[in-house]
């Protein structure tokens, strides 16, 4: 009983799924048919021959020869409309589809001249690592000495951004995006009360949204397109934590008159530094990539290297109880970011009637044709 | 503004003004005094202190942007530094003097010494006594000798009859600048406890005088007991008392810590600070004496309702009326720095803190800037050492 019913429901399955590989099959012979009947010039069939398979089949690659048919067959009619509808379903079908000017009829190749399904739009999102330069606008110190030391140290951060780009045309584009960034450096203090004296190490990660806006110029043929852009972008500060260390490292007497330098180190807990930072700010851009070719849509490698132009420093809490306790004070600098990406575009392909046909070059070719034939 | 660059042209250097920086070495270092040179160098000094050095002296010049100039240890161990001043005549002037004591308790004997504005040391003498002594302060006088001043141990000729609750005698003694001879100026005996804090020379009734701020619980008349009472005791040049004035709350008690002399743009005079003791509770207490020193126009204390101990004063320069240091005591007995800003009646204009409830934060000196900033010698405690920091704020207490 039990067997009965698990081959009853595979029959069901199978009757279900291979469905629409009869209708596929099908329907392929029905096309096959169809462009019988345009070779034998049986034109007026055509449409409704095909009409019951363009209603049932959605294979892209069957309604982009169908429809094309119907294209060359209405063009023959002498029915532009039909023609014009039909082409505009051959790049439904396929958008990046384009008449081969040495295979295709002329007067197909001409009516191609009229649409284009290039995208206005592609949504793209890309993530990676990230380093971020600190440029100091003024030095301040902690300490009066002449020989304190300090330097800043690239500390890996990470990012995720997503957007969108209008395309004004096939090269060039404008981009606008939301960046989650978190961005870290290292400030070193050396020789702080004296030379190999005391160290004191401030770590600080800040977490951004960022609104990047851009202008972009890319390469518009090939399955790997370089890309090239420059923006500017409002930056957020969302939160901004510090950990500091402090090597206090002081000369110790041995016996025998010598010395060494001994250490009591001691490391803070998170300090939240987001009061002693500018909540605003902004950057400069440029970057550049590659975007390789995927199907229809694109995946990309890009590099990013954005100028700060903001003080990060709050001057009006430099100083607080960080300063009072560990012995750190913020000099004045912008920051800056050099971020890698890995990202994924989608393009979102519309078929359209160009307001401004690009028939001229079709129009030359048929002159020269006509030229070489007398 | 919203958008822009901001570069070095564009960002004001606020922090060249006003900061705080750090002094020191290896150890611990308090700030203890500080003298602000004509050319806007400043003169930090304090005392250095380690597990193997109880303390030593440590002194620091810096720029006017508080970048070290030199910075070094000067006299011995055990010796602790309390005040400096610029000799302002004789073969040494434009030199500095530091007055420290060497020794603690009733081995404290006081040193001398003079470092150039270079900071080598010139020369140095320990006061000799058969006595333990202890300084406060040192004030070259016109005719360039030094007279320092504190307290000393009871001295049985001048304290007849003596009492078992004697702690010490006012004293000032004269020194020469040559450092070669040292002289009694003036030995007070009669109360118990007190010291003087600063001497000043006083042109009175034709002649010169020195006027000994401090503090006494010597009674007044026979009829009310010892109470410590800010204290201004006139001598002439031979030690002789032509004049004594206390000022303070009766049942309270005011000690007093540092007095200066009070310019004529706010209302000449002089001015001294302390704490006012109820029980538990401390105030700052702050008294304002006349040019010719007839009359206290101000003596009164400063409720800021937590526990203040008066440090140090400074008059104001391009403002009304005086910055007062203090040491405010936190509920777990750590200390911050009070600075606070009152005008001539002494009502507040402002007032702001330093340091951290985590830290033992100490006051040291405050001095007044030309341009109007206000420079704060202190003690940061330090998550791992306490060190000398030098605070420059603006006129209103700002960075």
């Amino acid at each position: 009983m039990v067997g009965k019913k698990i081959i009853g429901c595979f029959l069901i399955l199978l009757t279900f799924s291979a469905g629409p590989l009869f209708a596929q099959d099908e329907c392929e012979l029905t096309l096959n048919r169809a462009q019988e009947e345009f070779n034998e010039g049986h034109l007026y069939g055509i449409p409704g021959l095909l009409s019951d398979c363009l209603e049932r089949n959605q294979n892209a690659e069957w309604r982009q020869r169908a429809y094309l048919l119907l294209s060359e067959t209405y063009l023959l009619l002498e029915d532009p409309l039909g023609a014009e509808q039909s082409y505009l379903n051959v790049l439904r079908a396929n958008p990046e589809f384009l008449p081969d000017q040495s295979r295709d009829p002329i007067d197909l190749v001409y009516l191609s001249r009229k649409f284009t399904a290039s995208p206005v739009f592609s949504f793209w999102a890309s993530a990676g690592p990230n380093v971020s330069p600190v440029r100091v606008i003024h030095d301040v110190n902690i300490g009066g000495e002449s020989g304190t030391k300090e330097k800043y140290t690239l500390k890996v951060g990470y990012h995720a951004d997503a957007g969108f780009d209008y395309h004004y045309d096939e090269r060039i584009s404008g981009s606008l995006g939301v960046s989650f960034s978190s961005t870290v450096f290292k400030h070193t203090t050396n020789n702080l009360f004296g030379q190999n004296k005391d160290i004191v190490e401030m770590t600080d990660r800040q977490s951004w949204i960022s609104i990047p806006i851009s202008v972009k110029y890319s390469d518009n043929v090939g399955r790997i397109r370089p890309y090239g852009y420059v923006g500017f972008t409002f930056r957020t500060l969302l939160t901004d934590n510090a950990n500091i260390k402090i090597f206090n490292r002081d000369t110790k007497d041995l016996t025998g008159g010598t010395e060494e330098i001994a250490s009591s180190d001691k490391q803070s807990p998170t300090l939240n530094f987001k009061d002693k930072r500018q909540t605003f700010n902004q950057a400069v851009f440029v970057g550049g990539g590659v975007k390789y070719k995927y199907k229809l849509d694109y995946f990309f490698v890009d590099v990013r290297y954005a100028l700060g132009l903001k003080n990060m420093v709050n001057s009006d809490r430099r100083y607080d109880d960080i300063t009072y306790r560990w012995t750190y004070v913020d000099d004045d600098f912008r920051l800056d970011n050099l971020s890698i990406s890995i990202g994924y575009i989608h393009p979102f392909y519309k078929a359209r009637k160009l307001k401004h046909a690009r028939t001229k070059s079709v129009l030359r070719k048929i002159k020269k044709d006509d030229n070489a034939n007398n | 503004m919203l958008l822009g660059c901001d570069t070095g042209n564009r960002v004001d250097p606020v922090f060249q003004d006003h900061f705080i920086k750090y002094y020191g070495e290896d150890g611990n270092q308090e700030g203890v005094d500080i003298y602000v040179n004509s050319d806007g160098s400043m003169i930090l000094l304090g005392n250095s202190s380690s597990l193997t050095e109880l303390s030593i002296p440590f002194i620091v010049k810096t720029d006017s942007l508080g970048n070290v100039l030199w910075q070094h240890q000067m006299g011995g161990r055990n010796e602790k530094a309390v005040d400096v001043e610029l000799i302002t005549s004789g073969t040494h002037q434009g030199k500095l003097v530091v007055v420290s004591n060497v020794g603690t308790d009733t081995e404290s004997k006081i040193r001398l010494t003079i470092v150039d504005q270079s900071g080598h040391g010139i020369d140095s003498l320990i006061l000799p006594t058969d006595a333990w002594q202890t300084v406060k302060s040192v004030t070259p006088s016109s005719d360039n000798d030094f007279i320092v001043c504190g307290y000393a141990a009871p001295d049985p000729i001048r304290n007849s009859p003596p009492s078992p609750d004697d702690q010490a005698d006012i004293i000032s003694l004269r020194v020469s600048q040559s450092l070669t001879s040292v002289d009694t100026l003036s030995w007070q005996g009669g109360e118990h406890e007190g010291f003087a804090v600063k001497v000043f020379e006083v042109p009175l009734q034709g002649e010169t005088k020195y006027a000994l701020f401090g503090y006494s619980d010597r009674p007044v008349t026979q009829s009310v007991g010892f109470e410590d009472k800010f204290e201004v005791l006139v001598v002439d040049v031979f030690g002789q008392p032509s004049l004594r004035l206390t000022s303070g709350q009766k049942g309270e008690k005011q000690k007093a810590a540092r007095a200066i002399r009070v310019p004529a743009s706010q209302e000449d005079g002089y001015f001294m600070i302390g704490t006012n003791e109820d029980g538990a509770n401390r105030d700052i207490f702050i008294a304002k004496y006349s040019n010719d020193l007839s009359v206290a126009k101000l003596a009164q204390k400063l409720p800021y309702g937590r526990k203040m101990e008066g440090v140090a004063v400074a008059s104001a320069i391009q403002e009304e009326g005086y910055f007062l240091l203090a040491n405010e005591t936190q509920d777990n007995n750590n200390r911050n720095i009070f600075l606070v800003h009152i005008r001539l009646d002494g009502s507040e204009v402002w007032s702001t803190t330093f340091g951290t409830d985590d830290g033992d934060d100490t006051a040291g000196a405050v001095a007044a800037l030309k341009d109007g900033r206000i420079a704060v010698l202190g003690t940061i405690d330090l998550e791992t050492q306490k060190k000398m920091a030098l605070i420059i704020v603006t006129k209103t207490g700002g960075f």
